[in-house]
């Protein structure tokens, strides 16, 4: 096997892996999806009804009461929207590593007891997410399309925004469950550094809003291409160049690799450990 | 259908002072040691060929659990390599792998996908499963509201009926009622048949014999003996005596003080001095056993164990220092190396006279067997000093004599018991009784 093959076989093996297993995937996602939940009446309704009282909350926070108006490039007048589409895709980063980071300890009763293909939860975790995301999205589309009667085009690249975002995530979750396992801190400094993280990113305001010495950070911040990659097709605003969503892309697979290498090197470890 | 390899395998826990120091050390690449270390396997090498039911003992920390662990693929060795061809399916702990809070029948199915089987594939499987577990009503309630036996049916019969190539089992038989055992014995049985490789740990030298086919001893993580079960687990029991002895040789002493009992008349012996068979051989020898052998009541030796009729097991011994309170007795075992009977001098009450060095004391035992399975039984002998409670092993001989039984009528089971049968009947023309 030569050097540069070997790569690719991992890969291969990793990806021929997912798809073999998705039986077990679909029924962690399943789990995770009920546990919840498990016990409510309303059961998955939940997942509509938080979007919308988060929508309905920015309006009255912020058109009604501060009445923040925004540039063309924003794509909408509409604070509210504005804010909430770039809500949508930071809510299913942080949602997905933090519940990653402790989800070894959880699972710890099958990972130790049973042969238990670990990587797979932050997976299963990533993919009950999107399924509460994609119904945010739709309220979304929803709302514009009643504002706005028209559609932009470019929703048909949300899928491949998606696919970034979700290696981006999964990497990064990766990288945090595993070290939760050694070191239980982790779970602590992560929610201090996604605080940060949060509003380091144009979330609340638009990135020319960043004083020019400091936009390095949204440059090499993949959750702001990301945001402003979901305003772009959602909203029809001002998107990012061809170069910032190759770097976009380019930073998710190095990512994904990275923390899927070290998953894969520390999970040897994790039964001696949990 | 699989095989296990097991090459050269050591398996150490370091023992961190701080959680932290693990990462550090996982971190340098393991350049630099930041633990000291447990070693819970040392050295074993194993050849598991497919189709073969292997048990495994030892004592509590010999390391049986980290090798089914190894096996299973849930820990990796620190050096050597352990290869698996098949899918594993493992029981290895009570309620692993259940999720308390989802129900029997969700858990089912998350356990069939982990084995990476198809929702298509449990479903078929399910009923089966369900039928298996015997737990009723109760499959579709959170599993947190199972009691422990309900838990390991449920477990079992989701690990044994996902068509494993290879299956593991920790203990988890130890649990459950004797109705339940048995099921699962046959069912081990009928995977054998299969041609599926089971890999078993047991604290039940009955279990071992009548299950595996080969068993590794293993002790303090060492791989002490593998081979056949009669043979292996003789020897295990052996050193299981013998770091006892000590303890009970204490109690020997206590209990000689108050035996106040006459010796029994010893007659005249007819010394035997033949042991066809030895397959392992222990005891502080301080008597030694000379032979044995089966007659029949005119004293015949005989070749084949009649079916229901007297016999004689005659076992002579001689003693090579003094022999405060000697017992001499037999254990029969059936050909799955189950003990079927025994009995000894002291169990009969017969206080035999402390031998004194030279001495050769003869024993017979009377016996009336029963009608027994028309199979071959072996005679382990033994002489030991002390009482019933409290003795040490002088000799002890497995396997000593092996014949072979007559065949006469169907037996269920191993043995027939004596049985007489009254009819009472109430019909139309009225009540009677048969004999």
């Amino acid at each position: 096997m030569s050097a540069a093959s070997a790569p690719i076989q991992i890969a291969g093996n990793f990806l021929g892996n997912l798809v073999r297993r998705r039986g077990l995937i679909l029924n962690l996602v399943v789990r995770d999806f009920k546990q919840r939940y498990i016990g409510s009446s309303m059961g998955w309704l939940w997942a509509i009804v938080h979007p919308i009282v988060l929508l309905v909350s920015y309006t009255f926070v912020f058109a009604v009461i501060f009445k923040v108006r925004l540039g063309p490039e924003a794509g909408t007048s509409n604070y509210a929207i504005f804010l909430f589409a770039g809500m949508l895709p930071w809510l299913l980063f942080q949602e997905t590593v933090q519940r990653s980071a402790n989800s070894m300890v959880d699972y710890s009763n099958l990972i130790t007891k049973s042969v238990f293909p670990a990587e797979l939860i932050p997976i299963s975790i990533f993919l009950s997410n999107v399924l509460n995301h994609l119904l945010g999205v739709l309220i979304l589309v929803a709302v514009v399309v009643g504002f706005t009667q028209k559609l932009s085009v470019l929703l048909a690249l949300l899928p491949l925004y998606i696919l970034f975002l979700g290696m981006f995530t999964l990497g990064v979750s990766w990288l945090v469950s595993s070290l939760n396992v050694f070191l239980r801190d982790t779970a602590q400094v992560l929610t201090i550094a996604l605080t940060f993280w949060f509003w380091f990113t144009p979330i609340f305001f638009t990135a020319d809003r960043i004083p020019a010495p400091l936009r390095f950070l949204a440059q090499i911040n993949p959750l702001a291409g990301v945001v402003s990659a979901y305003r772009s097709c959602i909203l029809s605003a001002t998107g990012p160049s061809a170069a910032e969503l190759a770097s976009l892309a380019l930073i998710s697979v190095i990512t994904f690799a990275a923390g899927g290498l070290f998953f894969r090197h520390s999970k040897r470890a994790f039964g001696d450990v949990l | 259908m699989g095989a296990v390899h097991i090459r050269s395998v050591s398996k150490s826990y370091p023992i961190y002072e701080r959680p932290s120091a693990r990462l550090k050390e996982l971190l340098t690449g393991n350049r630099r040691s930041y633990h000291r270390d447990f070693w819970a396997l040392r050295d074993v090498s194993l050849e598991i060929p497919r189709g073969v039911t292997f048990g495994m003992v030892g004592e509590n920390g010999s390391g049986k659990s980290t090798l089914l662990q190894l096996i299973a693929g849930i820990l990796w060795p620190t050096s050597g390599s352990v290869a698996v061809e098949g899918r594993v399916s493992a029981l290895l702990e009570l309620g692993s792998g259940f999720n308390p809070e989802f129900t029997g029948r969700d858990n089912v199915f998350l356990n069939g996908a982990i084995l990476g089987l198809r929702n298509k594939e449990i479903e078929q499987l399910y009923p089966e499963i369900e039928s298996f577990a015997e737990i009723g009503e109760f499959i579709n309630q959170p599993v947190k509201t199972y009691s422990s036996g309900m838990m390991v049916r449920l477990a079992f019969a989701v690990a044994i009926n996902v068509e494993p190539d290879i299956l593991l089992v920790d203990e988890a038989l130890a649990v459950g009622d004797i109705y339940f055992r048995q099921r699962c014995m046959r069912k081990i049985h009928e995977l054998h048949r299969k041609g599926v490789t089971i890999i078993f740990v047991s604290h039940s030298a009955v279990d071992v014999k009548s299950l595996a086919q080969q068993v590794a001893w293993l002790d303090k993580g060492r791989l002490v003996e593998c081979g056949e079960p009669d043979l292996v687990v003789a020897k295990y029991q052996a050193a299981m005596v013998n770091k006892d002895s000590q303890y009970r040789r204490q109690f020997a002493r206590q209990a000689r003080e108050v035996s106040q009992n006459a010796p029994a008349p010893v007659l005249a012996p007819e010394v035997v001095e033949k042991i066809p068979n030895i397959d392992f051989r222990y005891g502080s020898r301080e008597a030694e056993i000379l032979g044995i052998t089966i007659l029949n009541e005119e004293g015949e030796e005989l070749a084949l164990l009649p079916q229901k009729a007297p016999i004689v097991v005659r076992i002579s011994v001689r003693a090579q220092t003094e022999v405060s309170m000697p017992i001499v007795g037999f254990q029969m075992r059936n050909h799955l190396g189950v003990d079927l009977a025994g009995t000894n001098t002291a169990l009969e009450d017969i206080l035999l006279p402390s031998f004194n060095p030279g001495d050769i004391y003869t024993v017979d035992f009377h016996l009336d067997l029963p009608e027994l399975y028309p199979a071959h039984f072996s005679f382990t002998a033994a002489v030991a000093n002390g009482t019933l409670e409290a003795f040490e092993v002088c000799d002890l001989i497995e396997n000593a004599i092996t014949l072979q039984a007559e065949k006469g009528r169907v037996v269920y089971g191993y043995l027939h018991f004596p049985c007489k049968i009254r009819v009472n009947a109430v019909t139309k023309a009225g009540v009677r009784v048969e004999s």
